[in-house]
């Protein structure tokens, strides 16, 4: 069913697009009769995205250059009223750099924090991240729905066990993780913002990303962060379906 | 003005030392200074990251080395090494107000209470387990004297970071006495606390000051000059008793520097109460100089900032895997949207 206001559906991030898009060119998934657009830049560009006058506007030459890349209608820049729905993908703000402390604290008996301390990390985790504030200015200021799909957890087999063993709780279960994005979600819902949370069944060992949802090469190149259009197309379907758009 | 020799302490300590900062309000300065020059101060309780310094502070975090916030006197140190060590039971007692709740030892803790008795409960078991953790790795305990006056309940004898009805909780008359603590009462605290300390770690060393912070108040009936005096005797007395007979455990007097004649009330803000950075800093500067001069191989440190507290783990990039980070990210987009 489509949606009965605005079957337009922009996406917006960064290199964590890749796997969203390669879900459609693989034809992981049928998107319908929903109009989608890609927006953003890789990389080191994507810090050269600000808002101006209230859009969100390439800065660099450098960075026009890979929003044309990733843009296929030739989009400049883009505001809070271009689209009918938005979800950000990636974007700087990565779920791994919250909730992996967050769930290392459980196997600490000094790990405990109050509710109140945990809003305050979280709030300030969120607002530290640009692509957040433009997400909660776009949700607050258009009539759009703004989906945001935070960075996935580290890819498993890539990071370093010595850093796993350090840093990651390997028996956080689902329910612990579902405690965190609970929080999160709750605190993105105050702002407008709707949060896509990692699907459990890409997770393993408390808090990486499976193997099997990695970008190609992930080993070989030592990518910790890339995943592959299987995962995409899991983002995706979540979003269409959050929406209403097929 | 200068002077020297104030002090000729027992032991060193070194920059290699870690040092644990608990007590009255005093202490917070041993910490900072001990963190701006190079030392291991110990933070055994420390803020989650993302937390802001301004939200940290108002938390109570990276202000002693465990979130016990001050204690001021000696049987509150031993009520929170007793409780961390299995020596006496936890109080059940908790301050319930507008429905909000308050740990009874340490009800500032948290600004506006805990969601619940059971958050307050397992906050307040995290911060026992920082005490543990704390007592067992350290070097050095410093421990700041502050006050002789507190409030306890008749029926448990548990004694009060501060007084009900102050911040939280209700006073009842009936039930709470004030107890202006005495010499005797206090050594046999202390002598309690030094057994455990060294009980739990044998080579631990232990270094007592007392606040030189005047009293603000008094609810002995005395005028507040005279409680000032009364206290800040009795607290001195028992700190050079016993530093004067345990081996492990020294005075350093920051009390004495702050507050003698010589000085002519210098290092005291125009409140007359509280210490100006100034006087903080003349009594590190001998602190530190006091240790240099009795064991001269200590290694000079030049006083620094105190180091960034990491805002990410080790799982955040490096500047080179940032560099090649990008390549990756170029290579993904390239090969999703270059097609």
């Amino acid at each position: 069913m489509l949606s009965r206001v605005d079957p337009t559906l922009c996406i917006y991030g960064d290199s964590h697009l890749a796997g969203i898009k390669l879900a459609l060119n693989e034809k992981r998934i049928d998107p319908g009769a929903v109009q989608i657009e890609f927006w953003g830049a890789d990389g080191p560009q994507f810090r050269e995205i600000h808002m101006v006058d209230g859009r969100m506007t390439p800065t660099t030459d450098a960075a026009s250059a890979r929003v044309a890349l990733i843009n296929a209608n030739g989009r400049k820049d883009i505001g809070a009223n271009d689209f009918g729905q938005y979800l950000f993908v990636g974007g700087r703000l990565r779920s791994h750099e919250y909730i992996a402390p967050m769930l290392n604290r459980l196997r600490d008996d000094i790990g405990f924090l109050s509710r109140a301390v945990r809003l305050r990390v979280l709030t300030r985790w969120l607002n530290g991240c640009r692509s957040y504030r433009t997400a909660r200015e776009f949700a607050q200021s258009g009539g759009a729905r703004v989906l945001f799909a935070p960075a996935s957890f580290l890819n498993d087999q890539v990071v370093r066990e010595s850093d796993v063993a350090r840093e990651i709780n390997e028996n956080a279960t689902a329910e612990d993780r579902g405690v965190v994005w609970d929080e999160m979600s709750e605190a993105m819902a105050a702002d407008g913002v709707e949060l896509l949370r990692q699907p459990e069944i890409t997770v393993t060992r408390g808090c990486l990303t499976k193997l099997d949802y990695a970008a190609n090469r992930v080993i070989e190149n030592r990518d910790t962060v890339h995943k592959n259009g299987t995962y995409g197309a899991l983002v995706l379907g979540e979003a269409l379906t959050r929406l209403q758009l097929t | 003005m200068q002077i020297s020799g104030l002090w000729q302490p027992k032991f060193r300590i070194a920059p290699k030392h870690k040092v644990v900062t608990a007590g009255s309000c005093f202490a917070q300065h041993f910490s900072r200074a001990l963190a701006a020059r190079g030392y291991k101060w110990f933070d055994a309780e420390p803020a989650p990251l993302f937390l802001s310094d301004e939200d940290a502070a108002a938390y109570n975090y990276g202000t002693f080395s465990f979130r016990t916030g001050n204690i001021y006197t000696a049987r509150m140190l031993r009520q929170w090494l007793s409780y961390a060590f299995g020596e006496a039971k936890l109080p059940t007692e908790v301050w319930e107000q507008d429905g909000r709740f308050y740990d009874p030892l340490r009800p500032a803790i948290e600004p506006g209470g805990f969601d619940s008795a059971e958050e307050l409960v397992n906050s307040r078991a995290a911060t026992l387990a920082a005490i543990r953790k704390a007592v067992t790795q350290t070097d050095i305990f410093v421990f700041t004297m502050g006050l002789t006056e507190c409030w306890r309940n008749r029926d448990t004898g548990l004694e009060y970071a501060m007084c009900p009805g102050t911040l939280a909780g209700e006073f009842d008359a009936e039930q709470h006495d004030f107890v202006n603590q005495g010499f005797g009462e206090i050594l046999k605290d202390m002598r309690v606390c030094l057994r455990i300390l060294q009980a739990q770690n044998a080579d631990i060393r232990v270094l007592l000051t007392v606040s030189p912070v005047p009293l603000t108040a008094t609810a002995s009936g005395q005028h507040v000059l005279l409680a000032t005096s009364h206290s800040k005797s009795i607290l001195r007395a028992v700190a050079g008793e016993l530093a004067g007979s345990c081996q492990f455990a020294d005075y350093f007097p920051s009390y004495e520097i702050i507050t003698h004649p010589v000085f002519g009330g210098m290092f005291f803000a125009p409140n007359k109460r509280s210490v100006v950075p100034q006087g903080v800093n003349f009594v590190m500067d001998n602190f530190f100089a006091d240790q240099d001069a009795t064991f001269p191989s200590r290694r000079k440190r030049r006083r620094r900032a105190e180091a960034p507290v990491p805002r990410r783990g080790k799982l955040a990039q490096s500047a080179p895997e940032r560099s090649h980070a990008a390549l990756k990210c170029e290579e993904e987009t390239l090969n999703a949207f270059a097609g």
